[in-house]
């Protein structure tokens, strides 16, 4: 166990541009090693690896990301045992389906490299949760049920976590939530309510 | 009419339902408590004095900073960034604009980059005496915060000299530095770096060897260091488990493989270690910034020079014609960077600060996500809890060092 | 009855007490100065000078204050605790010798209050009956942080109090008296060690009995680091979180009027009161009392609180044996007559 908190030595990075750093392993997604390993062991969840600034991104099917994860921390060469960072994005505006991508961000101590796992859901999906594996995705999880409505499967304790629990607005961050919210609020002091200002570039709203 | 009955609705856990027996009793800390730094809410079982359930309650600042990042242009979201770690904001500064930077392709000129090292080492310098003060005060050490204090008034002189602001400074932009560093700041600096140690001695003296510091920090809050990576902790909690992670290290951002410091380790993982490796950072900090200002080019240019995604100077803007409708543009339609997403780590003074952006090739961010270091530290408490003494509860908050402004965000 | 000794001794006790009140707003001012010296700061400098006038603006402040009681406060108690504990905060300096006798009026006045023969038992009594204000505060405010600052100081002072009554057996052995006035006579008098003329300050033939006195003392009065009852980064402010205004202020008095009167006592057993150089004075005490509260403030200062079963675990595990074995010690050497004190 001891390894698993060392890191390696610094790697000679010969940075041809300049976001180039060799941080997320090699660029060619056919090299790169958790994409070959992962490619093998979930052919039918692997759905296509990206490489766009030197940062490697595996989407997965989503039914598969646990596993996918637990593969990934557990495989001897690869031992991403890191979770640094699991959120999501609204893909309303770019693409029909899935609406949501759940994004793991996973780093490997030992070895120094990271890995975006990616993965579709929609709207009434659940994605399983990756308490089981790391205990840091706890709040991270409840985060993006919080802001998307996203529903983690087999999360113990899955509610609001920056918005109040009685919240009755929905999820703030999805593209057709408004950036003032839904409701008019009256400020202290006025009559009327506040008038909508409209933010810097228009979004469709609902 | 909007549906809000959108999600799922989640039944809660029957162990998180606490219930006040006759041997219980449930204390509400915060978010009124003088030592939950800000607004933090901790909703305790005790029995007795000792913890037997913890779960802390976050959100009271919530601001919605990354719903505000998908409707402002990117460079309008440099002045965001401050308010989410209002005490480091420099390295909230740095984390941003290097993940645009990386977005864009860009890189800032070799004398902006030793400026922005100086700059957010001297923030992690600031963040920490704000993080020793309150503390050793949460742990009744009343004197200490008061000459951590009394010191960082030297650092916020410094970003005001640099930038004009001392709290929320705003001073790093895409692609560099737009003004020039006045010529007094190396001096500045300088005195700093050689006043600081003799002040670091002097809160070692007060705390280190300390009798009754000792009982109150040693053996609390234990973290194994296997549970603090499954716990994704990062910063000092992560290296007070004696786990060799620190993202200047790790994943030289900056210029920071040319520089030579050390990584302080702990053994132990309990209160004691973290603030020992904190203690040890400020040092190493101020190495850092004495190499920085030995290394930095005199003169030279402090703000890359890329037609397409940076602001141009001052003086051509006024002089030339295609620099002038360039600022234009800049300025009312904003930048547009490639389609794509990056996600780039800094090592702020809490942890890895990670800033991931999604671009769909318009001027605004398609979304702009904070991973905030403290937000994901903040959730081992529950864990070093279980069994503590109120009084560690108190003791554990100040160790994780939190700043609400960046756990709610 | 001798009703003009007992006349005499209301007129002094009730003197007293308003020195004590005057000594105990000016030992604000002087903790406020104090600490802020050291921690590299001004203080109050802004009412009067030196901010001298600061503790009147602060009483007048306090006293109009809005008096609020919480809802679900038990009412009676709630507004009786404070009385409580500032009424029997002063009883301890009564016994207290002042001095000798003078001539006044033509009569010889003592210059104490009372002189029983009971007067540390007293003293100490007293002093524990000041926790009933503590309690029944903590308990009737209805709050939780109250109840259980109430609950830190009950176990508190019960086992500081033991500290605080067993390390004083020493001195009792080696006098024969409770009485503080027979305790001071005692010290009057010169000891002989090695050649040295020394006065015989029980600080020198009880040196273990007098840190423990010391330690007890300051966490009988709730002061840092023992503050744990109003430890304020924990508790917000104890037992008198619900307090306002100048019930508020009766407990801030009560604490500060102990302090002095732990710190004058402290003088008068350990430090010879007013037995002194070149003449023996009530000024002697009162420097005496003043390196006590000096001290007191400098501890405030400097050291971290301790926790609530590290400060049981020093009370009983470690500050009782000693003050056993400083009762056995003692003991035997008066047996054996070694001292010959």
């Amino acid at each position: 166990m001891s390894d698993e908190r060392q890191q390696a030595p610094v790697p000679a990075v010969q940075p041809r541009q300049p976001w180039q750093t060799g941080y997320w392993g090699p660029t060619n997604p056919e090299e790169h090693p958790a994409v070959i390993a992962v490619r093998a062991r979930f052919p039918e969840a692997f759905e296509e690896a990206v490489n766009f600034r030197d940062e490697m991104t595996i989407r997965v099917k989503r039914e598969a990301l646990r596993e996918v994860v637990e593969f990934l921390r557990d495989h001897p060469e690869l031992r991403y045992n890191h979770l640094t960072d699991l959120t999501a994005v609204d893909m309303l505006n770019l693409r029909d389906e899935p609406r949501f991508d759940v994004v793991v961000q996973l780093y490997s101590i030992p070895r120094r490299q990271r890995l975006r796992v990616k993965c579709g859901v929609n709207d009434g999906e659940t994605v399983p949760s990756l308490v089981p594996l790391f205990a840091g995705a706890n709040w991270l999880e409840r985060e993006c049920y919080d802001m998307f409505g996203i529903v983690f499967e087999g999360h113990p304790d899955l509610r609001r976590i920056l918005l109040p629990d009685d919240w009755d607005e929905g999820h703030p961050l999805r593209k057709d939530y408004p950036l003032r919210g839904y409701r008019d609020y009256v400020q202290p002091g006025f009559e009327r309510p506040a008038p909508r200002v409209r933010g810097s570039l228009p979004r469709p709203r609902p | 009419m909007i549906d809000f009955t959108q999600a799922t609705p989640v039944l809660l856990s029957e162990e998180r339902q606490i219930t006040e027996t006759r041997r219980e009793l449930v204390l509400n800390m915060g978010p009124q408590h003088p030592s939950t730094h800000g607004v933090l809410r901790v909703r305790l079982t005790l029995e007795g004095e000792t913890v037997i359930a913890c779960d802390p309650v976050i959100g009271y600042l919530h601001r919605g900073v990354e719903k505000l990042g998908e409707s402002h242009r990117y460079a309008q979201i440099v002045p965001w960034t401050d308010r989410t770690d209002y005490v480091a904001a420099p390295s909230n500064n740095l984390g941003y604009v290097l993940a645009v930077e990386k977005l864009c392709g860009i890189e800032a000129p070799e004398r902006a980059q030793y400026w922005r090292m100086i700059m957010a080492e001297l923030a992690r310098i600031a963040s920490h005496l704000v993080w020793l003060g309150t503390h050793a005060l949460d742990i009744g050490a009343l004197s200490v915060s008061l000459y951590t204090f009394r010191d960082r008034e030297l650092i916020l002189d410094i970003f005001e000299k640099f930038c004009g602001a001392r709290l929320t400074t705003n001073m790093m932009e895409i692609g560099g530095f737009s003004r020039e560093i006045p010529p007094e700041l190396p001096g500045m600096v300088r005195d700093f770096c050689r006043y600081f140690p003799k002040a670091i001695r002097e809160y070692e003296d007060l705390l280190t060897e300390n009798p009754i510091w000792l009982a109150r920090t040693k053996g609390v809050g234990i973290v194994e260091p296997e549970v603090a990576i499954n716990y994704s902790l990062t910063g000092a909690c992560l290296r007070g488990s004696g786990v060799n992670y620190d993202v200047r290290k790790a994943m030289p951002y900056l210029l920071y493989d040319r520089i030579d410091f050390e990584v302080p380790l702990g053994t132990h993982g309990d209160v004691y270690d973290r603030y020992l490796v904190r203690v040890e950072e400020m040092r190493q900090s101020v190495r850092i910034i004495e190499q920085c200002l030995d290394q930095v080019p005199a003169d030279g240019p402090l703000m890359a020079y890329e037609s397409n995604y940076v602001i141009p100077p001052h003086e051509t803007v006024m002089t030339t014609a295609e620099d002038m409708q360039r600022h234009f543009i800049w300025v009312i339609k904003g930048f547009s960077p490639p389609k794509g997403e990056v996600y780039h780590a800094v090592e702020h003074s809490k942890g890895e600060l990670g800033y991931y952006i999604v671009s769909d090739g318009s001027p605004i961010p398609y979304r702009m996500r904070i991973r905030s270091p403290d937000f994901v530290n903040l959730q081992s408490l529950p864990y070093m809890a279980q069994g503590a003494m109120l009084a560690d509860v108190v003791a554990l908050i100040g160790t994780i060092d939190i700043v609400l402004g960046s756990v709610d965000r | 009855m001798d009703w003009e000794a007992l006349i005499v001794s209301y007129l002094l006790g009730f003197v007293l007490l308003n020195i004590l009140l005057v000594l105990m707003a000016y030992m604000t001012w002087f903790e406020r100065r104090l600490v802020a010296f050291f921690q590299d700061r001004i203080g109050p400098n802004r009412t009067g000078p030196f901010g001298l006038l600061q503790p009147i603006a602060d009483g007048v402040k306090l006293i109009s204050k809005e008096d609020i009681v919480p809802a679900n406060a038990d009412r009676l108690i709630f507004l009786v605790a404070p009385l409580l504990s500032f009424v029997l905060a002063p009883l301890g300096a009564l016994v207290v010798p002042f001095g000798d006798s003078i001539t006044l009026f033509g009569r010889q006045i003592n210059l104490y209050v009372i002189d029983i023969n009971v007067a540390t038992l007293y003293f100490l009594a007293v002093g524990s009956m000041g926790v009933y204000g503590i309690i029944l505060g903590g308990y009737a405010s209805g709050n939780r942080y109250s109840l259980l600052g109430a609950l830190r100081s009950t176990a508190q002072v019960i086992s500081y109090e033991l500290v605080l009554g067993l390390s004083l057996v020493g001195i009792f052995i080696l006098t024969g008296s409770l009485s503080l006035v027979e305790i001071l006579r005692a010290q009057q008098r010169t000891l002989i060690l090695g050649g040295l003329e020394l006065p015989n300050w029980f600080i020198l033939s009880q040196p273990l009995a007098f840190v423990l006195f010391l330690i007890a003392a300051v966490a009988e009065t709730n002061r840092a680091p023992f503050d744990l009852p109003e430890a304020e980064t924990e508790l917000i402010a104890g037992y008198f979180t619900e307090y306002s205004g100048f019930r508020f202020s009766f407990y801030f008095l009560a604490e500060y009027i102990n302090m002095i009167v732990v710190s004058l006592i402290a003088a008068t057993l350990f430090l010879g009161g007013i037995d002194g150089p070149f003449i023996d004075g009530i000024w002697w005490l009162v420097a005496k009392a003043f390196i006590f509260l000096f001290f007191y403030v400098w501890l405030r200062a400097t050291l971290p609180r301790f926790r609530y079963d590290q400060l049981m675990g020093l009370a009983w595990k470690v500050l009782l044996p000693l003050a056993l074995i400083n009762i056995g010690v003692t003991g035997l050497v008066r047996l054996w007559g070694i001292g010959a004190l």
